[in-house]
């Protein structure tokens, strides 16, 4: 584990007959850190190709993009941290993704409106399309959570603390013949 | 031969083409935030470019390894100016099927304007 005033980062793997997976925790600082969030994204591309050798884990990397591209671009000032996590649990394997930051007042309701959109929405793919018509009309594309949700069929939760957004992002993973 | 001038770059460049009335255009890279500004003037440099001239045009995503929503909306943006012509070009997004990610992500697009938007 590094850690240091600005930034930190937390890596632990393991992959044993008694406990696959791991995490990865970024803090950092993102906001218009184009390069932290490519190099954020490469390493949970590196994991997934490790670890989910032979699957097609590109719903995870875009994942990773859309929500390091919102700390990026709408987290207040300060450290946000972004996570990767993969896991078991019975005999269900899983990827989690975890984003927390904090947020204006203003941010938050607007991301707090459009994730209730999302995660309620029981078409998805149709409420995807909606959004993609009417993105880029403010400058914005409001487009990377849903994405999430109707390009990679993957679960979406938030919590709304006072000013503090957390984003969960999670599915099943399949195992693989290298696992153990 | 030339129509637009392409972009160049590192993470994010353009290899365009002009050929009996079509432009291909192949989009080389990544887009993502940094880089999906330049996409943005580069299509408005085609639309104007292509105007009374170009019949069709092939984006060529086959070395394209990434492209988030903010380029996502960026296409979406350029379709909807297309939609508004009296005679829109004909649209093809050719996809690399070893990137699983490209058809989905372009399949919005075309639903978006089906009328002259196709995928391969």
């Amino acid at each position: 584990m590094l850690r240091a005033k600005r930034w930190c980062i937390l890596i632990e793997l393991s992959a044993t007959k008694q406990a696959w997976g791991g995490n990865v925790r970024l803090d950092f600082d993102f906001r218009g850190r184009a390069g932290y969030v490519n190099h954020a994204r490469e390493l949970v591309a590196e994991l997934c190709n490790a670890e989910l050798a032979g699957s097609d884990t590109s719903h995870w990397i875009i994942a990773a993009q859309e929500l390091l591209e919102n700390l990026a671009k709408y987290a207040a000032p300060g450290r946000a941290s972004f996570e990767f996590e993969l896991g078991a649990h019975d005999d269900r394997r899983y990827a989690r993704l975890t984003t927390r930051n904090e947020a204006t007042p203003e941010r938050i309701d607007v991301a707090s409106a459009l994730l209730r959109r999302i995660t309620e929405s029981a078409d998805p793919a149709a409420l995807y399309d909606s959004l993609v018509a009417a993105s880029g009309e403010d400058g914005r594309s409001r487009l990377g959570l849903i994405r999430i949700r109707a390009e990679g069929g993957l679960d979406l939760r938030y919590t709304v603390k006072g000013s503090s957004l957390e984003i969960v992002v999670s599915g099943n993973v399949p195992r693989t013949r290298e696992q153990p | 031969m030339t129509l637009v001038q392409d972009l160049q770059g590192d993470d994010f460049a353009t290899k365009s083409a002009y050929r009996a009335g079509t432009l291909s255009v192949e989009l080389v890279g990544s887009l993502d935030m940094e880089t999906t500004p330049r996409l943005r003037n580069f299509l408005t440099r085609v639309e104007e470019a292509a105007a009374n001239t170009v019949q069709a045009i092939v984006f060529d995503a086959t070395e394209l390894y990434l492209m988030s929503s903010s380029a996502i909306s960026c296409f979406a943006s350029f379709l909807k100016r297309l939609k508004k012509l009296n005679h829109p070009f004909r649209i093809t997004f050719r996809t690399n099927q070893a990137h699983t990610w490209q058809r989905r992500a372009f399949e919005p697009l075309a639903r978006l304007a089906g009328e002259f938007v196709s995928i391969e």
